[in-house]
């Protein structure tokens, strides 16, 4: 069997492995005190060429199914392997620095980022359920470690080892589902789980989905209870409520710079996997079912996650712990996309040409982005800004800084403001991205709840205004209390001067990222699904809309343009 | 787009003067940030030069308006984010021409009268200034309903910096209050936007979804969900104006705001809040606006009389320890009962309640005064604050007790301050009168709310006007000159002449002469009402069509009812009521049964 274009999808991985063996190598000869800040320029290099080649197999490279189904390379594994990259490099640009103020400052520490990194690839690629496990031990054993960096902090220790422990269990128990799904559909690949789904609900005869006498659908009990733990074990990498509890505490002790990589990249890791579950093996039938599926279990969820994130968040005085659970209320709004998409799923629009389900996981995408350039930037602020005798840890650290500092004020007050969702930032186009999905689902569905969803989120994100807003009245509105001063990185500067840049760009001019977020979610269905819409049976059309009264005929329309193609044929075969 | 909306479509090369007016302060205050922090004397010059600038920009716009023309001026269309359909979409009618003006003409005023009073971050709080010049302006033209979102948001960051870092002692409370209480608003009229949005694509050509605000316009929605929509957004703007209850976050802001942040905070952004109902919540939602309109203007006539009677309360010389004192110590700081800056802000809630009583009462005169009551509120207001902080600058505190007898020193002062007052007691001769006029003859001939007690009610609000503003002004500068730190103070100098000059003009100029603004709004007034009552005369048929469906349903359902046919059908008169049919065999005269819709959109009948 040829196995060259399958290595070649594998590309970033590749890079990404080699970039980590280089980084440990050249670490190792690197024998003096001196500061051994070219190992970060290696390794941020190494994680550019990880972002690069993604984008060069991404646009190049048809979608394949490599090594039999086991990863899939698409444009959505090239769209989340450049996040990835992106949030290691924010991360790789404040670590020098500020590892050596705590002296820290050891080469593993990058080698570990790039491993995690190739971890997240297996996640976003993976076509199988062991393979999604694998991923996830790649990434979560380098992160323990991150974690615990700072080997002799008591809170570094602490925060280490409640996230070893909480993500041991959540990975056995996600495991645990992984074999509940195997023994209800007989593999662990993506594509058979979905087919599987699929062939039982079409002759009614299934072992997975019962049709009900009713004329409703039931879940078979042991693929729901399968679903679930992967549910769960997946909740807790993203930190969902109430599989959030790890969170404030390991933010809280861990290094600054390893938390702006594990609330960006880890996050985006796990809704990569959740995405390929949802939409590749549980699918449109698991979806649609009113109790207990997918969408359902989500919907509760995401709900949870955007209250409790964002009203926990409000008391907090630990910079840190206020981020964590305001990273769990961001998990909470992404989740919102990713449940209206859900709803479309397998709805089509009226040309029978678009998905509007996999549109609507676009949505999940552009707002990790989004999140992705404010969170690392947020916490690579704090990490620029702490100093060895004087951490930034609680608000009071803050004030004033915003004179002291004015670019790192500044760029503090872009990623609040796109936390925030205040336009003109990347983050307010995120949350309106994801609003606008769960609001198209009510309509495409005809279900109000999913609006009364975006109302509930839209009123917490009042509450997240709040304390984002604490963050810049420190800045700039409170008098200055301490002397120290920080470390002066330029590296990590211009970094964050381009995590900004990337915050208003992407609040002013989305269209480019938009595009190439619904290109990534589009290109989910071109491998590894095995339901084809045009079997209009299955798949439920756009319920037609009321009054319509000047819309033109749309065969009119495409009449039209088939007349005219055959001209133009007719002139260039003339020429 | 159904042709509610025109706008003008223009041939050829147009010089994009709402793109320019738009841009001009937002690249300036880009310029300023790279300027070296300490040189105070180059900021304040640039700043005052751009400011300038903006405003020679601005003239344009109303020698080049054509008066008679009722659609929108100096369009400019360009895609944006094409995947949602939204457009660069801005232009101009003359409702938010005089707004823009009124923008243009107070940004140099609030430069000049910022040179002393600012006293550190000079950087800052000019590139804060510009960048808030530029949204406000942003926020008037836009037409297309996420570019007037995003602009609306963005005004909010500038002013929160104003008030939070230059204002006075209370500043982060007020700040944080500010922001919060008009994020609540906007965000749930974001949500309302995302729904009608998503029935846009009913109305376009090509089956997408648009944001503009024709397309808006266009889309049919029930009598129900239009109150529901026509809340989202009135709550946003009734905030924003503010109207009575939720008021609170004003006297706050601008006691604790900088003279300038006063003045632009009363001037245009509370305008934002009236212009947002005439330009987007009552003509998209206008079966609901009609709901809403005796609601809307008995709150504005609470508001009328609340705001004045607490002013009165500020003005009179009080004992030493009661009640209200120390409830007020309490709630809004030492002092605050005393505070000219705080009375002023309630005039505010006062006349803008006027605004809104103009505009519920949906006559031509009364939205005609709303709109010109706009226009005098933000100069006089605007006039009034910069008084204030010029007795602030010398005196450095805002208590009236603390003033008395300024006339024989201050004699300049005292004669512009004096104008000002009178205008806005809304003495004839001078701008407050014509628009509260005007807005009491519209409110008196209204239709929809109860016209006649509420114009008498708040013509009682003009009386208590008078009432206050005389009396601080006697309070402040007439008597004995009893204060010694009174004595050393310094008249008007000529900078501080120059900025109080066009005000104290523009207050006669608009009183002799209102129809010089007149001529230009009155059109735009007229295209409102066609663009309201085409809507609600489509959004009823469309409603009664709904109903007629669901009767003969109904009937078909009952004993025989497949025998009765319609024989006739009157339309009813109020919205409430949808009409009378006759119903029966088709040879006996049959029944006659009156049709209500309640508010949930159910139909009932009961025989008559």
């Amino acid at each position: 069997m040829d196995y060259g274009k399958d290595l070649l999808a594998l590309t970033p991985f590749f890079v990404g492995v080699a970039a980590a063996v280089l980084v440990v190598l050249v670490d190792a000869f690197h024998r003096t005190e001196k500061p051994r800040t070219y190992v970060a320029y290696l390794a941020f290099i190494g994680l550019g060429l990880v972002g690069i080649a993604a984008m060069a197999v991404g646009l190049w490279l048809p979608p394949t199914e490599a090594f039999g189904g086991m990863y899939y390379h698409d444009r959505f594994t090239s769209f989340l392997t450049v996040l990835f990259s992106i949030g290691a490099m924010v991360t790789v640009a404040v670590s020098p620095k500020y590892l050596r103020e705590n002296s820290a400052e050891r080469g593993e520490y990058y080698a570990l980022i790039i491993l995690a990194v190739t971890g997240m690839i297996l996640m976003a690629g993976a076509g199988d359920l062991i393979m999604i496990f694998l991923g996830i031990e790649v990434m979560s054993v380098s992160v323990y470690v991150l974690v615990g960096f700072f080997r002799y902090s008591g809170k570094a220790a602490e925060a280490s080892m409640k996230y070893f422990f909480l993500g041991a269990f959540a990975s056995a128990v996600f495991l645990y589902g992984a074999a509940l799904v195997f023994g209800a559909t007989g593999s662990t690949g993506l594509e058979a789980i979905g087919a599987a789904v699929q062939s039982a609900t079409q002759d009614g005869t299934g072992t997975i989905v019962h049709l009900l006498n009713g004329g409703g659908q039931e879940l078979d009990p042991l693929f729901s209870i399968g679903m679930m733990l992967i549910l769960v074990g997946l909740g807790f990498k993203i930190a969902l409520v109430p599989f959030h509890m790890w969170t404030p505490d390991a933010y809280e002790g861990a290094p600054a710079s390893s938390v702006a990589f594990m609330a960006t990249a880890v996050k985006a890791a796990g809704f990569a996997a959740l995405l390929r579950l949802a939409f590749t093996a549980f699918g449109p039938e698991v979806a649609r079912i009113d109790t207990g599926g997918w969408v359902q279990i989500l919907f509760y969820l995401s709900l949870l996650t955007v209250i409790v994130g964002n009203v926990l968040a409000i008391v907090q005085d630990n910079l840190q712990r206020m981020l964590a659970y305001s990273s769990i209320a961001h998990a909470g709004y992404a989740l919102i996309g990713l449940v209206g998409a859900g709803a479309m799923t397998g709805v089509v629009d009226a040309d029978q040409t678009m998905v509007l389900g996999h549109l609507g996981s676009a949505s999940v995408l552009f707002y990790l982005l989004a999140y992705t350039f404010a969170t690392a930037g947020a916490f690579g602020v704090l990490a620029y800004l702490g100093s060895k005798r004087a951490e930034v840890k609680t608000y009071d650290d803050l004030n004033g800084l915003g004179y002291k500092y004015p670019a790192m004020g500044a760029f503090m007050v872009i990623f609040m403001l796109s936390s925030a969702g205040i336009p003109p930032t990347a983050g307010f186009v995120g949350k309106f991205y994801v609003f606008q999905t769960a609001v198209t689902a009510s309509g495409e569905v005809g279900n109000n709840s999913f609006l009364y969803l975006v109302i509930a989120a839209v009123l917490a994100s009042l509450a997240g205004a709040y304390y984002y807003l604490r963050v810049i009245v420190r800045l700039y509105m409170a008098p200055a209390k301490r002397e120290t001063p920080a470390l002066q990185s330029y590296f990590a500067k211009w970094v964050l001067a381009g995590c900004a840049a990337a915050t208003i760009i992407a609040g002013v001019l989305p269209s480019v990222f938009m595009k190439a977020s619904r290109s990534a979610a589009a290109s989910m269905s071109d491998v590894g699904v095995s339901y084809d819409f045009s079997d209009v049976s299955v798949i439920a059309t756009r319920p037609p809309r009321g009054y319509n009264p000047v819309k033109p005929d749309k065969d009119e329309k495409n009449q039209g343009e088939a007349d005219t193609a055959p001209e133009g044929e007719a002139k260039a075969g003339g020429e | 787009m159904n042709g509610l909306l025109l706008t003008a479509q223009s041939s050829g090369f147009e010089v994009p003067w709402l793109s320019l007016l738009i841009a001009l302060p937002l690249v300036g205050a880009m310029v300023m940030a790279l300027f070296p922090a300490e040189q105070r004397g180059l900021h304040k010059g640039t700043a005052l030069f751009l400011m300038l600038a903006e405003l020679g920009l601005s003239v344009p716009l109303v020698t080049r308006f054509q008066s008679d023309y009722r659609a929108f001026q100096f369009v400019e269309q360009h895609d944006w984010i094409e995947q949602w359909g939204i457009q660069y979409l801005v232009g101009l009618d003359g409702i938010s021409l005089w707004l823009v003006m009124l923008t243009t003409l107070l940004g140099p005023i609030m430069v000049a009268s910022s040179f002393k009073a600012v006293e550190k971050h000079h950087k800052e709080y000019y590139i804060s200034l510009l960048v808030l010049e530029s949204a406000v302006i942003g926020a008037l033209v836009a037409l297309d309903t996420f570019l007037f979102y995003i602009f609306w948001e963005v005004m909010l960051i500038p002013m929160f910096l104003l008030i939070g870092v230059w204002g006075g002692k209370n500043r982060v409370y007020a700040t944080v209050k500010f922001f919060l209480f008009t994020l609540v608003g906007s965000l749930l009229m974001l949500v309302a936007i995302l729904y009608v949005y998503f029935k846009t694509n009913t109305i376009t050509a090509d089956g997408t979804n648009s944001f503009a605000l024709s397309a808006l316009l266009a889309v049919d929605l029930t009598s129900a969900e239009q109150t529901w929509l026509f809340l989202a957004f009135g709550l946003a703007f009734a905030i924003k104006v503010p109207m009575f209850p939720l008021h609170t976050w004003l006297p706050d802001a601008h006691t604790e705001a900088p003279t300038a942040g006063s003045v632009v905070l009363a001037a245009v952004l509370l305008k934002m809040g009236t212009y947002g109902l005439v330009r987007y919540a009552m003509p998209m939602f206008p079966l609901g606006m009609l709901k809403m309109a005796p609601y809307m203007a008995i709150l504005a006539v609470i508001g009328i009389v609340y705001g004045a009677l607490i002013c009165i309360y500020i003005c009179k010389p009080k004992e030493k320890d009661s009640f209200f004192r120390a409830m007020w110590s309490s709630s809004a700081g030492e002092g605050a009962d005393e505070d000219v800056k705080r009375l002023i802000a309630y005039s505010s809630v006062s006349h803008l309640g006027f605004v809104v009583l103009g505009l519920a009462a949906l006559t031509p005169q009364g939205v005609e005064g709303g709109v010109l009551q706009m226009l005098a509120h933000g100069i006089s207001t605007g006039g009034l604050f910069l008084c204030i902080g010029i007795l602030y600058e010398r005196r450095h505190t805002r208590q009236i007790t603390e003033y008395g007898g300024l006339t024989s020193q201050v004699p300049i002062f005292a004669f512009f301050f004096l104008i000002i007052v009178l205008s806005s007691a809304g003495l004839p001769g001078l701008n407050g009168f014509v628009g509260e006029f005007l807005v009491l003859m519209g409110t008196f001939t209204s239709a929809v709310i109860p016209g006649r007690i509420l114009t008498v009610v708040a013509a009682t609000g003009v009386i208590l006007g008078a009432v206050y503003l005389l009396w601080m002004f006697q309070r402040v500068m007439f008597g004995p000159l009893n204060n010694p730190k009174n004595r050393t103070m310094k008249d008007m100098n000529l900078r501080e002449i120059a900025y109080l000059t066009p005000v104290v003009l523009l207050c006669f100029v608009m009183g002799v002469f209102p129809n010089l603004f007149l001529d230009h709004v009155r059109p735009s007034v007229h295209e409102f009402f066609r663009i309201f009552n085409a809507k609600v005369e489509r959004d009823r048929s469309a409603d009664r069509e709904a109903t007629a469906r669901e009767l003969q349903a109904a009937l078909s359902s009952m004993p025989g009812g497949d025998r009765l046919v319609l024989i006739e059908e009157t339309p009813g008169e109020s919205l409430e009521s949808v009409g009378t049919v006759v119903l029966g065999d088709a040879d006996d005269a049959g029944t006659r049964l009156r049709l209500a819709v309640d508010a949930e959109g159910r139909l009932s009948w009961m025989e008559r």
